[in-house]
């Protein structure tokens, strides 16, 4: 064992450079498949903590369209639904409504606003694992009562004995209202789905909303989780013949489904492909690194061939040889996953500040993760010192021609595994192109209206009530524009929809497509920059509902030849009729993952939820103090402002896409460093061994650009079928990854090219940077001694 | 033709230089068949190497067909190599990785002959040696003399003026050795070739029409042989 590390220590003082370039490959390879199974098991970790995590599920609900294509998947149902399937399902153990909300408290005269609000039917309490409430069998039935978590209780009480306190909130008409807590329990702090503070009693969101609401099957806004422990195998056809028995024409149109707890982060918050891909792309950087290592080592053993050939002759055998390469292999690599764990335990914090992930590198709770990295590791070792091992001692020390099996350039088995590093390096590096070009389009693209310098700021009923003094008083500072209000903003979903008809000629035609609604008022379009392209925009005479603006793609999808043919046509839109009385320009209202939808536009300020203020581009800091300072004066004291760019929100849309840029670019320059680093050492190699050729050569007349062509030649052809292989690949995957958007850049033949060009440059000044020290040197030097 | 006056080469340490020539004064004449003795280290490969453009003097002047060498490029250098020098090494330097009529061929290559004229020109040096039937093997399948027979026939392919050897027959056996040496002095006699070896031989340099001895660098002795 002594000798066995003493050869492993001389092999690496023998070989500083290639020793270094084999550490820094393999431990780059294992720290990016190290931070990848970290992020992979966090997102599996979400909502694995429950007790019943296995037997939760969420209650979704499907439209369809007229000819059977869905139309939309919501992770919410409307109320009837859980009452329906209670009674119609046995299985079911329990089933929740829940409806979050975001409040303003008032404690202590001191405001706060909470976005975890929720109303939760008691059931919840039984399904999901609530730890630290009181025993008690009527907890969430009462109205006007709520469970806050351990954290909230200590926040607005300084203490955990809170049961009984009350914490008030007013409602949307005004009044001041007492929530009486009744229960405390312990934060859920692992990876959840939601992160409950405060639940208050459904009930007291049913009194409420009334109960037209709680019995609409339209209003699909509640999430609805349900406790089932024996999940029957026909579950969906039991599903469907419920709602065909509950709702005329059911299935035609609508379908209820459950979705298991666990794969709710997976399938809804997380993206699959990407973590499929980026795993793979992780597992190739460890493959190249691995390359490194079998062509640097087949190249320092061919340096030992002499002695191992005495050796044999002496009578050494095969298998001690092997073993003594594969031990110190399998060593080798044993101290590189350990300066890989450094390292990620290391970079993990940048890590989740870059992309904003709760990434924890904790290894003492992790034992089969521990024991598949060093699992991983030893089959690494081996691999990559099998082949080498096995040709040094297969190979007979008496034939004549006696390096052949280890000689560069002529074996096609190395050759294809340099080709395969370039060949992965080009196809991060077209990747990467093909993504830094679509992001560029998606910052560049004109999206029809003007999304810079908008603040958005929220509202409440006693300053929409005002809204139009606020204005004024607003307005009169030069710096501020425009002040518009609006039930959402661009950027956010379109998420409120109605029926619709449109009436010619005393017919009236059910509209067949979904046509979202945008609820603004006459100040809208001036303050987005959106153009009007025929009729009238609303103004101050026109009450709520008392006519409609529709985008040119719905007047397009309802079947007017032009804009000016829609103005003057009655639509009725939940119900409510009006004329069309402008026509506006399209412009992107979400994401440019998905195509302009139609919208129809309408005055309805009771709706409001937000003011959108578009201000100078000067003085920013003092305009938003302005403006928080005016609001203020319009609102309940203290209630809490904050205020947000519409620019942002726009940008935010992309953010898995921004990530996929970085992610992407640290494995491309990883990949790359690791390949050049493995180049530079195996040019270096592959010149030492010529080095005598070259020399000779010189004397034979070669001058120094003849003799870098011939040592440069392989590695150009190398580059040439990788980029063969590469190209397709790319173009392939690039495509499906553009398939995503609705809206993409083109996948041009230069960016392929460029990359070809930028990987050949680098190998080629890799290459010529030995190439050309050992072309140009004094051939002396080289002859002289034998 | 060659024309060496108050030749240095040196070698700089820390602190101090080492001397390898120190004023080397030598005139070689076109047809001359020259052998340069003398004991280990004494310089006679240094000195070889200058005469052949392989390395260069640290002081001193060297003009080669009345060209002052010391003032040549490196691109003039090589048109040297291509056009009046041949180089026969000891180890016989032959490319592992080309067949012996491959070897043969390199100089051609370089020198720009055309693909017709190379042909009959190796085949005529295969004949000449007797190594017809062994042009396609590789150097390591063949006896060390005839490695050696394939490195004559490569450094005379191009037709140099000036042949240099160094050692050309220190790793054969003395009849082997004979043959070898016969032949330099066939190239010598019938193709007025000038011809400058280094050897440990006295029986070697019987070969050659002049005898110089260098001793630490210095030039001991010249005589005729
Ligand atoms: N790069 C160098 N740096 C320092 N000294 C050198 C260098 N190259 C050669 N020498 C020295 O120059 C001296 C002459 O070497 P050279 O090879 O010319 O001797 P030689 O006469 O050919 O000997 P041999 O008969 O053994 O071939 C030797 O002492 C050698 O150690
Ligand atoms: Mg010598």
């Amino acid at each position: 064992m002594k000798r066995f590390f003493k050869t492993l220590y001389r092999g690496i003082k023998k070989n500083p450079l290639n020793s270094a370039i084999n550490l820094f490959g393999l431990t780059l390879g294992f720290s990016c498949i190290i931070t990848i199974t970290i992020w992979i098991q966090n997102e599996l970790s979400y909502d694995t903590f429950h007790e019943n995590s296995d037997k939760i599920y969420r209650v979704h609900r499907y439209f369809y369209n007229p000819d059977g294509s869905e139309n939309l998947h919501l992770p919410n149902v409307a109320p009837p639904v859980a009452p329906m399937l209670e009674k119609e399902l046995k299985e079911i153990e329990y089933i929740a409504r829940t409806k979050s909300a975001s409040f303003t408290f008032i404690r202590d005269n001191k405001l706060t606003r909470e976005s975890e609000v929720c109303f939760a039917e008691p059931e919840l309490l039984e399904i999901f694992n609530f730890v630290g409430l009181p025993i008690d069998d009527n907890l969430l039935e009462e109205p006007l009562t709520m469970i806050i978590s351990d954290e909230q209780a200590l926040k607005y009480f300084n203490r955990l004995d809170v049961i009984g306190e009350v914490i008030s909130f007013y409602t949307r008409d005004g009044q001041k209202q007492d929530l009486k807590i009744v229960g405390v329990f312990n934060k859920w702090n692992q990876n959840s789905l939601f992160h409950p503070e405060f639940l208050i009693s459904f009930i007291t969101f049913e009194s409420f909303a009334g109960e037209e609401e709680m019995n609409s099957w339209g209003s699909n806004n509640y999430e609805t989780f349900a406790l089932i422990p024996h999940l029957p195998s026909d579950i969906d056809a039991q599903l469907d013949n419920i709602i065909d028995e509950y709702l005329e024409d059911g299935t035609s149109w609508t379908k209820i489904r459950i979705e298991a707890l666990t794969d709710i982060h997976f399938n809804w918050h997380s993206n699959k492909t990407y973590i499929y891909v980026l795993a793979s792309i992780s597992l190739l950087i460890l493959i190249i690194g691995s390359i490194n290592y079998l062509n640097l080592n087949l190249a320092m053993y061919s340096r030992r061939l002499e002695e191992i050939k005495v050796r044999k002759i002496m009578g050494a055998s095969p298998k001690k040889l092997i073993s003594q390469l594969v031990g110190e292999s399998v060593l080798f690599c044993l101290s590189a996953l350990f300066l890989a764990a450094g390292i990620v335990y290391l970079f993990i914090p940048e890590f989740n500040h870059i992309l904003g992930s709760p990434l924890q590198f904790v290894l003492t709770d992790n034992f089969p993760m521990i024991a598949g990295f060093i699992l991983l590791t030893i089959l690494t070792g081996v691999v990559s010192v099998l082949y080498p091992a096995i040709v040094l001692s297969a190979f007979n020390p008496i034939s004549t021609r006696s390096n052949e099996g280890l000689s560069f350039g002529k074996n096609s088995f190395r050759t294809g595994l340099v080709i395969f590093q370039f060949f992965v390096s080009i196809a991060l590096i077209t990747s990467f192109l093909i993504v830094y070009k679509q992001l560029s389009y998606i910052q560049h693209k004109e999206l029809g209206l003007q999304k810079e310098n908008i603040i958005v700021i929220p509202t409440t009923p006693q300053l929409v009530e005002k809204l139009d003094v606020f204005r004024q008083e607003l307005t009169s500072n030069p710096n501020i524009l425009s002040v518009s209000g609006s039930k959402r903003v661009p950027s956010d979903g379109l998420w409120d929809n109605n029926g619709a008809e449109v009436e010619s000629d005393g017919n009236v035609r059910t509209i067949d497509f979904r046509l979202p609604n945008v609820r603004v008022d006459e100040h809208f379009l001036s303050t987005y920059g959106v153009p009007l392209i025929a009729g009238r925009n609303f103004d101050e005479t026109d009450g709520d509902y008392s006519g409609y603006l529709i985008n040119e793609q719905a007047a397009r999808q309802i079947g007017w030849e032009s804009a000016e043919e829609a103005i003057g046509q009655v639509i009725s839109y939940g119900g409510q009729r009006a004329n069309v009385i402008g026509v506006i320009s399209d412009f992107h209202y979400e994401s440019l993952h998905v195509p302009i939808s139609p919208i129809i536009l309408y005055k309805d300020p009771s709706s409001f939820n937000r003011v959108s203020i578009r201000v100078s581009p000067f003085e920013r800091q003092q305009t938003i103090e302005l403006i928080e300072k005016t609001w203020q004066q319009y609102n309940i004291p203290n209630y809490s402002f904050y205020y947000e760019f519409v620019e942002d929100n726009y940008n935010r849309l992309y953010r898995s896409e921004q990530n996929i840029k970085i992610i992407l670019t640290y494995f491309m320059v990883i990949a790359i460093s690791i390949a050049v680093l493995g180049l530079i050492a195996l040019s270096l190699f592959m010149i030492q061994r010529r080095v005598k050729e070259i020399g000779v050569r010189k004397v034979n007349g070669a001058n120094t650009s003849e003799l870098m062509v011939m040592l440069n030649k392989d590695f150009v052809k190398w580059v040439i079928i990788a980029f063969a292989f590469a190209t397709p690949l790319a173009w392939y995957a690039m495509s499906s990854w553009l398939e995503n958007f609705a809206y993409k850049t083109q996948l041009s033949w230069w960016i392929f090219g460029l990359a070809g060009v930028l990987a050949l440059g680098v190998a080629l000044l890799t290459v010529s940077l030995q190439s050309w020290r050992a072309a140009s040197r004094n051939p002396v030097e080289a002859l002289r001694y034998e | 033709m060659i024309r060496l006056s108050e030749i240095d080469k040196y070698y700089s340490s820390k602190f101090q230089r080492t001397f390898v020539l120190k004023g080397i004064n030598l005139n070689i004449n076109e047809g001359e068949f020259v052998s340069i003795m003398g004991p280990s280290g004494a310089g006679k490969s240094t000195l070889l190497n200058i005469l052949g453009l392989l390395d260069h003097p640290s002081e001193g002047q060297y003009h080669l067909l009345d060209q002052p060498v010391h003032q040549l490029k490196e691109k003039t250098k090589t048109e040297y190599h291509r056009n009046y020098i041949g180089f026969i090494f000891q180890a016989y330097h032959l490319i592992e990785d080309l067949t012996l009529y491959e070897n043969i061929e390199t100089p051609l290559l370089y020198k720009g002959v055309s693909g017709k004229e190379r042909k009959s020109i190796v085949a005529d040096l295969l004949d000449r040696f007797n190594i017809v039937a062994k042009k396609d093997l590789f150097p390591e399948q063949i006896s060390g003399g005839q490695q050696q027979l394939v490195g004559i026939a490569r450094a005379i392919a191009g037709k140099p003026k000036l042949l240099l050897a160094d050692e050309p027959t220190g790793n054969l056996h003395s009849d082997q050795g004979e043959m070898i040496m016969k032949l330099l002095q066939k190239l010598n006699k019938e193709e007025d070739m000038t011809i400058i070896q280094v050897t440990h031989s006295e029986k070697n340099a019987t070969y050659g029409s002049r005898v110089i001895k260098l001793v630490d660098g210095m030039i001991q002795s010249d005589e005729k042989a």
